[in-house]
């Protein structure tokens, strides 16, 4: 009887062990340099047909590799056998490459539980707004849902609260993807507030904050800009809005706040990506923002992410004068982008908008900057321009991993030094 | 041989009565140091780095900025803004860590395309890349149809692996489109090939007619591209191109269509690259309108041939020595000079910078694209690009089985 059992058990271990489809990809982290020249060595096998998405430079750092189905289990025992540690990133690639796009309509209807929500993909808005009821549900003792306003085309605009009670304590505010094609902002903001929840009772410097301060996070800033990248024209920026006598649709968000408003480095013709809009405030996503942080009143962070171009900037972009918060601002954006750095070893540079990037009107961080909010920060996140806006996906968790570090940074720093 | 034609073309400057520049890549003692870290040296050696992916480049050995170690800055003449740069590039394509070291000096006109010197030890590199490319190279020899492709990448930023050299090549061809557009204000990055086929040639050359999407720093645009490239793992780059500002941003999609469909085919049959020719920056533009709006295909006989017989000593002239001759002056505004000049070298702390890039913003506030509001360019433009809305990756996917024969215009009418 014993001996049936054995013989079954071992009978289905060697019927499971071959019943993998597709190709896999396996992420590598070699600790030394002998495990790393192994590594490279199965590029030379070139029979193996392995194509490395992330290629070995050096220790610590990922190795993404791409491994045809017939050489997975060689190459997960080669790995073994040497030490080598892994993962799977993507368990059956075939699967993932030509259902792509049917995934995100079936993960609509699948992900009941935010910790299985596939965070290494893209999504739609209607699938970020179900996982917002998804994960509200899930954590509703830490974090709640507002509707801060409607978008141009009626689309409701929510804000993740985070909150561990009192009233009215400091808070902290991050939005992301207020530029529509920048699809890298959001996609790392579903993980981040995943991240938040899941390190609140472990981790000392989110479980402080939460203790002391309120997180808000803006998931997706413009909902009409960002469906009409996903339906129409995938290198959107700005809003839907359309106005008479206007030739063009759409207002850039990031012209239209009230901060020089008009003034150089934004465009007053409806048609160009930075037109600044009719008046200040006019777009319905910024004004909802305004009005928020205005009647909110005890904002202490207020944190705009972009992409792309690996820079961490603050104010003034409207203005070459320097705030006066200058200093501090130099040295929290340095202590930022080395935490940022310390993972995947990306590199930011930082500084203030005008000198950083070029010179911009109307801008977010500037706006709140003038409210009185001293740790305004704007993230220009992955990457310098090889993909640009179109990140591929596998890039999502890295940039999400090394954000993190880098907002931490500056919600730790807030937290420790009240104003 | 490079190097050869290099110092003959370095002494041409000198019969036309110019200033002495006698060693392109040398440091005048004038020159101020700039930090790495400021814009407008990291833009500097971004065109550098583009220029050398342009030269030196291909599907296996696409260069990026490492480190920049150095930068100096000096004005010559009032006239022109050189940078010059010591820093260091990786081969992202290369599974090896090695860093190349490289010096550049990169002029800065005001109305011209920028001029480059560009001196780098890569010669550890190329042995192993030339392998790769020739492979690539032979595969695609042996192939029956001419390939073709949309959309690389996807709306989710994948490139299929086989289209990857493809990619790769745009790239690096792309690169010497930024680099002839590059100004210190103006950045660009070449964002997706929105289609690509290949045209069979009869000599050793792989020919390719990309349409890309660039990416226009600080304007946010995108910029639509023509770009035509011959290439041969053995030889430099070709690139001819004509580029337009993106209509999508700039007209209503309404009206976009109507006109389409009105002038779609007769002004595309038989009119294959002949729209490449010139430099396409923007002064081009209107000028290339009108000849397209007339016999198109007269212009496209004889011509392809004759182009290329010239680009081959264009290639080694490069930045050549008609670059310095003339004193553009006259367009030059004074008030950005004077800001620049008689400060000392402190101004460079984070400050610098930013005079130069407030002279540089106005002056291009002035011409962005509002310049081709009203133009004869508008049908041309939005035909242009209407076109390649909604190709998803579905159709990208068939690609490889689904082969274009005849010319590729074909492929530009059909949709």
């Amino acid at each position: 009887m014993r001996v049936l059992l054995v013989l079954s058990a071992f009978l289905v271990a060697v019927y499971s062990q071959e019943t993998f489809v597709g190709d896999q990809v396996l992420r590598i982290t070699v600790s030394n340099e002998e495990q790393l020249a192994l590594v490279k060595s199965l590029q030379e096998q070139e029979h193996l047909n392995i194509d490395f998405w992330l290629e070995p430079s050096r220790p610590l750092q990922p190795i993404d590799i791409q491994v045809p189905r017939e050489h997975v289990q060689s190459v997960k025992a080669f790995l073994e056998f040497s030490g080598v540690g892994y993962s799977i990133l993507i368990e059956d690639l075939q699967m993932l490459l030509d259902e792509e796009k049917k995934e995100m309509m079936l993960s609509r209807h699948k992900e009941r539980n935010s910790q299985t929500f596939n965070y290494a993909s893209y999504h739609t808005l209607e699938e970020i707004y179900a996982w917002m009821d998804t994960f509200v549900a899930s954590n509703s003792g830490l974090v709640s849902k507002l509707q801060i306003g409607t978008t141009f085309e009626k689309r409701p605009i929510y804000v993740l609260r985070f909150s561990t009670g009192g009233i009215n304590r400091p808070a902290n505010w991050i939005n992301f993807g207020i530029h529509a094609r920048e699809w890298i902002s959001p996609a790392i903001s579903l993980w981040f507030a995943n991240k938040i929840i899941s390190e609140y009772g472990k981790d000392t410097s989110v479980t402080s904050l939460l203790n002391t301060m309120d997180l808000y996070l803006e998931i997706v800033t413009n909902p009409d800009g960002f469906h009409f990248t996903h339906t129409n024209d995938r290198m959107w920026r700005k809003t839907r809005s359309k106005y008479d006598g206007k030739r063009c649709t759409g207002v850039d968000p990031n012209r239209n706040f009230d901060a020089n408003f008009g003034g150089p480095g934004a465009s007053g013709n409806s048609c160009s990506p930075t037109y600044y809009g009719p008046y200040v405030n006019s777009e319905k996503e910024v004004k909802a923002i305004v009005d928020f942080v205005k009647n909110h009143g005890n904002f202490k962070v207020f944190v705009d992410v972009h992409s792309y171009s690996q820079l961490l900037m603050f104010p003034y972009g409207y203005t070459s004068t320097k705030p006066k918060d200058y200093g501090e601002l130099m040295e929290l954006s340095k202590k930022s982008i080395t935490s940022l750095a310390s993972i995947y070893g990306t590199k930011y540079r930082y500084g203030p908008i005008f000198t950083t990037i070029y010179q911009s009107s109307g801008s977010s961080i500037d706006w709140a900057y003038d409210q009185g909010i001293k740790y305004a920060f704007c993230f220009e996140l992955r990457d310098t321009g090889r993909y640009g806006f179109i990140l591929p996906a596998n890039q999502i968790i890295p940039t999400a991993e090394e954000t993190y570090l880098g907002l931490m940074e500056i919600l730790d720093h807030a937290r420790q030094n009240p104003y | 041989m490079y190097l050869l034609l290099c110092f003959i073309v370095c002494f041409l400057p000198l019969s036309y009565g110019m200033p002495k520049i006698t060693d392109r890549l040398d440091l005048s003692v004038t020159a101020v140091e700039i930090p790495t870290k400021a814009r407008i040296a990291q833009q500097a050696a971004s065109v550098a780095v583009h220029y050398l992916n342009y030269r030196y480049g291909s599907p296996n050995r696409v260069y990026e900025l490492h480190e920049l170690k150095k930068a100096y800055t000096e004005v010559i003449l009032n006239i022109v803004h050189k940078y010059h740069l010591e820093f260091e590039v990786k081969n992202q394509e290369s599974s090896s860590n090695v860093i190349a070291i490289c010096t550049a000096n990169v002029i800065f006109h005001k109305k011209k395309d920028p001029d480059t010197a560009l001196k780098c030890n890569l010669k550890d590199d190329m042995k192993d890349t030339f392998e790769k490319d020739n492979r690539f190279y032979l595969n695609l020899q042996k192939q029956k149809y001419p390939m073709v492709g949309y959309n690389i990448p996807d709306n989710f930023g994948f490139v299929d692996p086989k289209m990857m050299p493809i990619w790769l090549l745009a790239k690096v061809s792309a690169s010497y489109i930024i680099w002839k557009k590059s100004t210190e204000v103006t950045k660009y990055n070449m964002v997706r090939i929105q289609k690509v086929n290949q045209l069979i040639r009869t000599d050793t050359f792989l020919q390719f007619i990309y349409t890309i999407l660039l990416h226009e720093l600080p304007t946010q645009e995108t910029v639509t591209c023509s770009m035509w490239v011959m290439w041969h793992p053995k030889q430099s780059l070709t690139v001819k191109y004509f580029c337009l500002s993106s209509p999508s941003e700039s007209f209503p999609k309404e009206s976009r269509l109507e006109r389409f469909e009105g002038s779609g085919s007769e002004r595309f049959e038989g009119s294959g690259s002949e729209r490449f020719e010139g430099s396409g920056s923007e002064r081009f533009e209107r000028s290339a309108l009108e000849r397209f709006e007339r016999s198109a295909s007269e212009r496209f006989e004889g011509s392809a041939s004759e182009r290329f017989e010239g680009s081959a000593s264009e290639r080694f002239e490069g930045p050549g020595s008609e670059r310095f001759e003339g004193s553009r002056s006259e367009r030059f505004e004074e008030s950005g000079l004077e800001r620049f000049e008689g400060s000392g070298s402190e101004r460079f702390e984070g400050s610098g910078s930013e005079r130069f890039e407030e002279s540089g913003l106005e002056r291009f506030k002035g011409s962005g694209s509002e310049r081709f509001e009203g133009s004869g360019l508008e049908r041309f433009e939005e035909s242009g690009s209407e076109r390649f809305e909604g190709s998803g990756s579905e159709r990208f996917e068939g690609t490889e089985s689904e082969r274009f024969e005849g010319s590729a215009m074909d492929g530009f009418l059909m949709n």
